[in-house]
């Protein structure tokens, strides 16, 4: 009964389906539909701890860039190491950063605590780095306001990230679906213990789900810019991406081991089964998100 | 026993990340606002409403729109401000969410917009028309101000966050505290409100 209990709640953690933080600046994107406060599941102290923390942390990071260009010293670089790594920490709590499709993609595959480190760091390295390409692109190549050009970026890449998500998920429903079907023999899906070609895979996968620039970076080296210090800014997007790194990893490094500690409950006759399960529910989760974020970007 | 705390603490933990996630989007703009409530003769004539933006914000609008550079907004400035990073808000009642004795009041305009850069700061300065006459009997007014996206984060002023002006001829209450009849991001949030009420003195 146990192992049936186990597999119940990696199923229903998976079938949370969480969205992805995407939307646009209201100030400066019109949106074509108005959006309704909705009623209330639950309320959340915490969660208003960490906006307040975020708001905070924000302001010494700008309070800092400004010291350091004042004072030419090394000391507030130091302090800004820390802030801009414990807001992408925080930041990266909160909803988007595709912590819930790179969850469920870990679950989907025969992942290693090193993958589910691997995959997480790349996200967040992948969201942080395309803002400064974007920024840096957009500024002394295009030599657009980046202000509004971001908005036309940001839709394009949601719709390239979402779609590849989607198609992702429909590839692992597949697979896995496939192999209940009793003349095909079924081998472990993804596995990526010691393989090249599949850390390869990640290495693609994390790209799919990082592409969108992330706005806090994007600010934040904006905000260097405006005073000539690139360096500075690039500097700080390096250890924003770093802490966001750290949550995302969080979340896949708990999905293999959290995996793996399910699976010891069940024999090896019943590992396969469970494992195909949970990477049906994996793909068909990661389809949906797909699909949803994208209804709602072209919306 | 290990592999179950190992256990625990993974779906714990998984579920923790998943837990503030049914949502779209996270707050990237932070406001400090203060609110002034303005009285005519007749009663409430509307709302003042000053948001001061955080830095990174002020410096995006003042690359794109101090055109000259020069650290200040001249009026042509302000105007482009408006048209490209404000009049976008007004399908979201421009962030101002008003209830007369319960009843919403729908914001279809604001007046008065005025943005200014002084130091790098940015400030957004405008007038909410909302005329509500003056009785003998109480009148209740909730203004909360938030994004409901939550793209933006607004804040009251720690000092003075509501001021009233012209309001010598009524009694005049007013209390700020997050508003429990609504929600905002999915029910995470309740949004921090002004609480006014006001009657012609006896």
């Amino acid at each position: 009964m146990k192992k049936y209990i186990f597999a119940l709640i990696l199923i229903v953690v998976t079938c949370q389906c969480p969205s992805l933080a995407f939307s646009h600046n209201p100030f400066t994107a019109e949106r074509k539909t108005c959006q309704q406060a909705p009623t209330a599941p639950f309320e959340s102290r915490f969660f208003a701890k960490l906006i307040l923390w975020q708001h905070q942390l924000k302001q010494k990071i700008s309070e800092l860039i400004q010291e350091s260009r004042t004072t030419g010293s090394i000391k507030p670089l130091m302090l800004l190491m820390v802030s801009a790594f414990a807001y992408g920490v925080i930041h990266a709590a909160g909803p988007g950063h595709g912590k819930a499709v790179g969850m469920s993609f870990i679950l989907s595959r025969n992942a290693s605590i090193g993958s589910g480190l691997m995959f997480g760091t790349l996200i967040a390295f992948f969201h942080g780095f395309s803002g400064i390409i974007c920024v840096l692109g957009l500024r002394y190549v295009l030599q657009k306001g980046v202000f509004g050009t971001l908005g036309t970026i940001s839709e394009t890449t949601q719709i390239v990230s979402f779609s590849l998500i989607a198609l992702l998920g429909l590839f692992i429903l597949l697979k896995n679906g496939y192999g209940f079907f009793p003349k095909h023999e079924f081998k472990p899906n993804f596995s990526d213990k010691n393989s090249k070609a599949s850390k390869k895979g990640l290495f693609i996968w994390a790209l799919t789900v990082g592409l969108v620039p992330c706005p806090g970076v994007v600010m934040v080296l904006l905000f260097c810019l405006s005073m000539d210090m690139m360096a500075v800014g690039i500097y700080s997007a390096a250890f924003i991406s770093l802490g966001m790194a750290a949550t995302i990893s969080f979340v896949t490094i708990s999905t293999v081991i959290g995996k793996g500690i399910c699976l010891i409950h069940f024999s090896a006759k019943h590992t396969g089964f469970v494992e195909r399960i949970m990477g049906v529910v994996s793909g068909l989760a990661i389809t949906i998100l797909g699909v949803l974020f994208l209804a709602t970007t072209i919306r | 026993m290990v592999h179950r705390k190992c256990l625990n603490i993974s779906v714990l933990s998984i579920i923790l990340s998943l837990w503030v996630v049914p949502a779209g989007s996270h707050p990237h703009v932070f406001i400090v606002q203060r609110l002034e409530a303005v009285f005519d003769d007749q009663g409430l004539a509307g709302i003042r409403v000053r948001w001061k933006f955080d830095d990174m914000f002020a410096s995006m609008i003042a690359e794109d729109h101090d055109r000259n550079q020069n650290g200040r907004l001249e009026e042509s400035e302000v105007k482009k401000i408006k048209e490209n990073a404000f009049d976008y808000i007004s399908k979201f009642n421009y962030f101002v969410f008003i209830k007369i004795d319960d009843t919403p009041f729908q914001v279809k305009y604001t007046t008065d917009f005025h943005a200014v850069l002084k130091d790098n700061r940015l400030e957004y300065l405008f007038f909410v028309p909302c005329h509500v006459r003056a009785i003998h009997d109480v009148k209740k007014i909730t203004v909360a101000t938030y994004d409901p996206s939550y793209y933006s984060a607004i804040f009251f002023a720690k000092n003075s966050p509501v001021t009233l002006s012209g309001a010598e001829g009524y009694e005049v209450n007013t209390a700020i505290r997050e508003d429990p009849s609504t929600t905002i991001y999915y029910g995470m949030i309740h949004p921090w409100t002004l609480f006014l009420e006001f009657c012609l003195k006896p």
